[in-house]
């Protein structure tokens, strides 16, 4: 069998390990944008779509779909964003004879439509209250029926894309066009759901694997490590839940996903605080954040994903689910790590840690790639894992230090500053962590920068008389040691 | 040269390869792109091409500058990314405060928003909705 992977970067590299498993063949594709990335290498065959936005390549139903019928695809795998949960485009899959790697139309109808999943899910849970709203009189009406302060959100996607916070008619005004802008650049949509906010809960969701006639759990995962409502941590299990509130949350996400009669892989999120959980989404998809349940479960969700759409069905029951040890996940971006503003451009070098033991890297990014400014910033995922989560928490901290990524910022620093918090370490924290975060950083490290930054000065000035960067090095190293006493002979 | 690193400062005279930090002679080794001091290794992942500037070593993050005064060294304020300005929420001449939202650019997806690094007044205001601006650019400058 051939599968098409429609998406980009790291979840392509990943989908496609899970095919060697299983003797499919992958293929994939990508934009102009992206023609020089190296997760197409790992591709059998990939065609160019063309287009450099989105809304131009990967978003375009009938660029993909015409891929596929090209490539000689049997099945579609959407990966997670852009086209991931969009009905329509598994229905025209249907229609075009292709498997669609996700849930059946029927059951994407009701998962994308925020509100039908809610009404759905409320006959076994709590949920918050929300309602759609296409223009700002109408988000207004729903924001007083249901009482500030409200969220506005993409009601065509996830991701935390096009999320505002509104305690007033006055905030609406003001946030309601960014919101539907920043939605229609993401999922091509500019419908918005207008939802009861609540303030610093904690989020934490769980995995589901459904086919036809079964639904498993996979445990739950904590992800309140949030900015600008973006995961940048998740972990599993959650240090927030007492054996018997897992259980609830667990049967709670089972019962709601049988009400939707659920198949594939799926996630349930809800928002926790003050020992109550109220469900917010079904996520249709796999996540971002899925490895930390591969990590402690030992289960490959792609593989069961593939299985699942093929007809072969679940391979697995409840009881083969055990779960074991503690895994973290960071997201490391390309972004500027205090003000977290994304930065496209070269990569100079990318050395991550060894993939020893418990060390997992998700990732697709090499030396001297060029970050475009079309997609999203995320670059690698760090996983680690440990016996205990104070294991996976000390792995971690080594892991990080020892990744090397020049030419571009990331979110490193930020990392190292939440493993290092107090919050983070007690398992203590909910979604404002990031806004009373403090950097964490090292005396004998200001005294290296303070060394160190006066290298790149001299490197600027010696390239702009015409050397190259690595002569500019070789002869800023020797420069600063001119006044050397000429006995030194350690120096090369 | 007097240098301040996340708030500290630091008097450093390099002599070949011996370094003088604040009157203590400390002895270094120089690599590409990275150094070791007293047998640790600090690697230099990034630096930014501004004053002051962010420095990443080691997996960490480090303001810098060749001044102690940091808020007196920022004139003005540069586009961190290629994009378009979608809302500018200051005017030329307004007084603002240091964390003021004063630009909201679009890039990646994502609206960023810019604040005010410094407590001033807006001098020059280079830029306008709907513009696009490169990496670098100046978008206004402060007195």
């Amino acid at each position: 069998m051939k599968l098409l992977i429609a998406n980009r970067g790291e979840i392509v590299r990943r989908i496609v390990k899970s095919c060697s498993k299983l003797n499919i063949i992958p293929c994939g594709v990508y934009s102009e944008a992206d023609k020089d990335s190296l997760y197409i290498k790992f591709c059998n065959d990939a065609l160019n779509i063309g287009g450099f936005a989105a809304s131009d390549s990967y978003l375009r139903m009938d660029k993909i779909v015409n891929a596929a019928k090209h490539l000689g695809c049997d099945l579609v795998h959407p990966g997670y964003g852009f086209l991931a949960e969009n009905a329509e485009f598994s229905e025209l899959c249907k229609k075009e004879g292709l498997i669609f790697v996700g849930p059946s139309p029927g059951v994407l109808n009701i998962s994308a439509d925020k509100l039908r999943a809610k009404k759905v899910a409320s006959r076994v849970a709590t949920v918050l209250e929300g309602k759609e709203a296409s223009n700002e009189e109408e988000a207004l009406k729903v924001a007083n029926d249901i009482g500030y302060p409200v969220m506005l959100k993409a009601a065509k996607g996830g991701g935390g894309r096009g999320l505002r916070i509104a305690n007033s008619a006055n905030d609406i005004s003001k946030v309601f066009d960014s919101s539907k802008n920043e939605s229609m650049i993401s999922f091509g949509s500019d419908l918005l759901f207008i939802e009861k906010y609540l303030e610093h809960p904690r989020h934490i969701e769980v995995q589901i694997l459904g086919d036809n006639s079964t639904i498993i759990h996979l445990g739950e995962r904590e992800c309140s490590v949030q900015r600008r409502h973006q995961k940048l941590i998740e972990e599993t299990p959650s240090p927030a839940l007492t054996k018997n509130m897992r259980e609830r949350i667990t049967d709670t996400a089972l019962a709601i996903m049988k009400e939707m009669k659920y198949d594939n892989a799926g996630t349930v999120e809800f928002l926790f605080k003050d020992g109550s959980f109220y469900f917010m989404e079904v996520n249709s998809r796999i996540q971002v954040e899925h490895p930390i349940t591969e990590e402690v479960t030992g289960i490959d969700i792609v593989e069961q994903q593939l299985n699942i759409a093929a007809g072969a069905g679940l391979t697995i029951k409840q009881d083969d689910v055990k779960s074991k040890g503690h895994a973290i996940e960071c997201r490391i971006n390309a972004e500027h790590p205090l003000s977290f503003i994304p930065f496209a451009g070269k990569v100079k070098s990318f050395i991550p840690p060894p993939e020893e033991m418990g060390v997992r890297i998700d990732s697709a990014l090499s030396s001297g790639y060029e970050i475009p400014s079309f997609y999203d910033s995320l670059i690698a995922k760090l996983i680690c894992y440990g016996e205990s989560r104070i294991h996976a928490i000390e792995r971690m901290r080594r892991s990080l230090s020892m990744f090397r990524i020049s030419g571009i910022p990331s979110t490193i620093p930020f990392h190292v500053s939440a493993l290092n918090d107090i919050r983070f370490i007690e398992g203590n924290y909910n979604t404002s962590f990031v806004d009373e975060l403090k950097p964490y950083s090292s005396k004998d490290g200001e005294l290296a920068s303070a060394i160190l930054c006066q290298l790149p000065r001299k490197i600027k000035f010696l390239e702009n008389k015409g050397y190259s960067n690595e002569e500019a090095w070789m002869k800023s190293r020797f420069s600063l040691s001119n006044f050397d006493n000429l006995t030194n002979s350690r120096w090369n | 040269m007097r240098i301040n690193v996340n708030g500290n400062d630091y008097n450093i005279t390099i002599i070949g390869r011996k370094v003088r930090a604040n009157g203590k002679e400390i002895a270094v080794v120089l690599g590409e792109n990275e150094i070791t001091i007293d047998g640790k290794k600090f690697y230099l992942d990034y630096m930014e091409d501004e004053e002051p500037s962010l420095m990443i070593v080691n997996g960490m993050a480090y303001i810098v500058s060749k001044s102690s005064d940091i808020a007196g060294s920022m004139k003005q304020i540069k586009a961190p990314i290629s994009g378009r300005i979608i809302e500018v929420l200051v005017k030329d001449g307004e007084d603002i405060k240091k964390g003021q939202l004063i630009f909201v650019l679009e890039a990646m997806k994502m609206q960023n928003h810019i604040n005010s690094p410094i407590t001033a007044k807006i001098s020059d205001l280079k830029v306008q909705i709907g513009q696009s601006v490169k990496t670098g650019e100046v978008l206004a400058t402060f007195v």
